[in-house]
């Protein structure tokens, strides 16, 4: 087994894996915060 | 070249320090939405996909996360990938799968010993409760310390006076935000603090691999032994088969019952979210290990290339090998970035912390203090209870965290305090919700049995002639298998007399 190709097709793989994540979690993200605090609002009045 | 020689300056701090209090102001601004219990420790359950990913990320990668992961790649070279593969591999099955988190989910529990009421009775999940706290703020112990050597590396600030203050300072900041606003104030912060880290760590191996150079990367160093370097079933690894067996095992059991990771799928809006979460979040494991590890073997190739810096790895006051990595990179990242960086480091211990600190405060309450109290606790007194839990867990760190020694390197500590837990845990709620013979004195035996995983601490397990069954680890996998078996058999020889209604 070749661990020097293995290892480095992790460290490829993680680098671009993770950079687009990054950028589909933050678009992402930054709308389900809105929805969270929709929840959340509608949550607390129900409460009170 | 002097060993704490740094880039960071009064420009960096600054920066540090305004970017810390941004968690502050978000507990303060959150805290009108926390009315009951459940928004306060599972936000409602409101946790949409790409928030509860942005949130699991956050959580598990902290600065303690990168400390130890640095910390075996400084150590063992690219054998240390090993650990980041079997993890991602373990967290994207239980996300095809959903091994135990659907069902988990599903079952509506705020925390993993209520399931266990729910399948065992009231008394296995006290017992369960108790053992989870145990071994989840043990597991917590080193965060601080870890937290101050970063910051001595990074700074070359290196009086501990003054670094146990400003540790203390931090963590009472946590504290304060965590009390304030619960899960809601954690995910925001989870939030900001995986962007932030994530582009900082991406930009920081950028700087890396240029100043180490991409080919010179995969060179073996001239100090270590060859085939060990790259392969973690070599003899001269640190690692060997009873290692990678044991990884395997951690991760898969970790991966679906460390409480603050599960918090999270538990959190989520439906069980099929939760699923989403972990295949994508697969993805993240993976960087949260290999990149630290690349920064870690990144700063022994450059240790090893500087005689000051290799002679002070070495010999009797050899200086710990945590110091690898952050005192690498405060001499090659220009300043102002390292600023930067060592905010998103900053972050990250504060976003671990409040996690695991809402963690084991909810369990204490919800599986320990209310079965106990027959569950007559208003949800207001359940409130305030998990709150005084923050603050007590808090005081315990501080005095544990800033004042021991770490007995073991760091990321075997963590492993080993985290079987007390797993170990018992992964076989009950495995054969909870997959076994209909398993019976609650079977799920008793099991959880008392992961207690064999302390003797992974004990005095025996260091020095470097030590027996291989007399290891950390060899004890560790040994556990596993007790707490199996006492599962097993004490089911089969102790049956409930009523099958519980979560497995119908």
């Amino acid at each position: 087994m070749n661990w020097v190709i293995l290892w480095k097709f992790v460290l490829i793989f993680t680098f671009f894996a993770y950079s687009i994540l990054v950028i589909v979690v933050f678009f992402g993200g930054i709308k389900n915060i809105i929805e969270m605090f929709k929840d959340l609002t509608e949550s607390a009045k129900q409460s009170e | 070249m002097d060993v704490f020689a740094t880039n960071f300056s009064t420009i960096d701090w600054i920066i540090v320090f305004v970017y810390i209090c941004i968690p502050l102001a978000i507990g303060i601004a959150v805290r009108k939405y926390i009315k009951q219990l459940s928004d306060f420790i599972v936000a409602g359950r409101t946790l949409r996909l790409f928030l509860a990913i942005a949130t699991m990320a956050g959580t598990e990668l902290g600065l303690v996360t990168v400390m130890y992961n640095s910390e075996l790649g400084f150590r063992n070279g690219f054998s240390a990938f090993h650990v980041a593969l079997i993890e991602s591999v373990c967290i994207l099955a239980i996300g095809l799968t959903g091994f135990i988190v659907y069902r988990l989910r599903q079952l509506r529990v705020m925390t993993i010993p209520e399931f266990y009421e729910k399948r065992f009775g009231r008394k296995t999940r006290i017992i369960g409760g108790v053992i989870l706290a145990l071994g989840g703020i043990l597991n917590m112990g080193l965060f601080l310390q870890a937290g101050a050597r970063f910051m001595m590396g990074v700074t070359g600030y290196i009086n501990p006076a003054g670094l146990k203050l400003f540790m203390s300072a931090m963590l009472i900041m946590v504290l304060i935000y965590t009390v304030l606003g619960g899960m809601v104030s954690v995910v925001l912060n989870d939030f900001l603090q995986f962007i932030v880290l994530s582009v900082g760590m991406l930009i920081g191996s950028y700087f890396i691999i240029d100043r180490i150079g991409w080919e010179k990367l995969f060179e073996i160093p001239a100090a270590v032994d060859k085939t060990s370097w790259f392969n973690p079933l070599s003899e001269g690894a640190d690692f060997g088969i009873i290692y990678v067996t044991f990884m395997v095992i951690t991760s898969l059991a970790a991966g679906a019952l460390w409480q603050s990771a599960t918090l999270r799928a538990l959190a989520a809006k439906t069980p099929k979210v939760a699923k989403q979460l972990y295949t994508w979040s697969s993805i993240s494991f993976m960087a949260r290990r290999v990149i630290p590890m690349l920064w870690g073997i990144g700063a022994f190739i450059f240790v090893s290339q500087t005689p000051e810096l290799f002679m002070a790895f070495q010999g009797t006051d050899a200086l710990n090998t945590q110091f690898g990595m952050p005192i690498f990179i405060a001499k090659i990242i220009p300043t102002g970035f390292l600023g930067l960086l060592t905010a998103g480091m900053f972050a990250a211990f504060m976003s671990t912390h409040d996690s695991y600190l809402l963690s084991w405060s909810s369990v204490i309450t919800q599986d320990i203090i209310a079965p106990i109290k027959k569950n007559e606790l208003s949800d207001k007194m359940r409130l305030v209870i998990t709150r005084v839990c923050i603050v007590c867990i808090g005081i315990f760190l501080l005095i544990w965290g800033l004042w021991f020694e770490a007995p073991v390197s760091l990321w075997n500590y963590m492993a080993v305090t985290g079987t007390i837990y797993l170990s018992g845990a992964f076989s009950v709620i495995v054969a909870g919700l997959y076994w209909k013979k398993a019976s609650s004195t079977g799920a008793v035996i099991a959880l008392f049995a992961g207690l064999l995983a302390i003797l992974g601490l004990g005095p025996w397990t260091r020095g470097d002639n030590v027996s291989w069954y007399f290891t950390d680890v060899f004890i560790s996998v040994m556990t596993y298998i007790i707490v199996f078996s006492g599962m097993i058999i004490g089911s089969l020889m102790f049956p409930d007399k009523k099958i519980a209604e979560v497995t119908k």
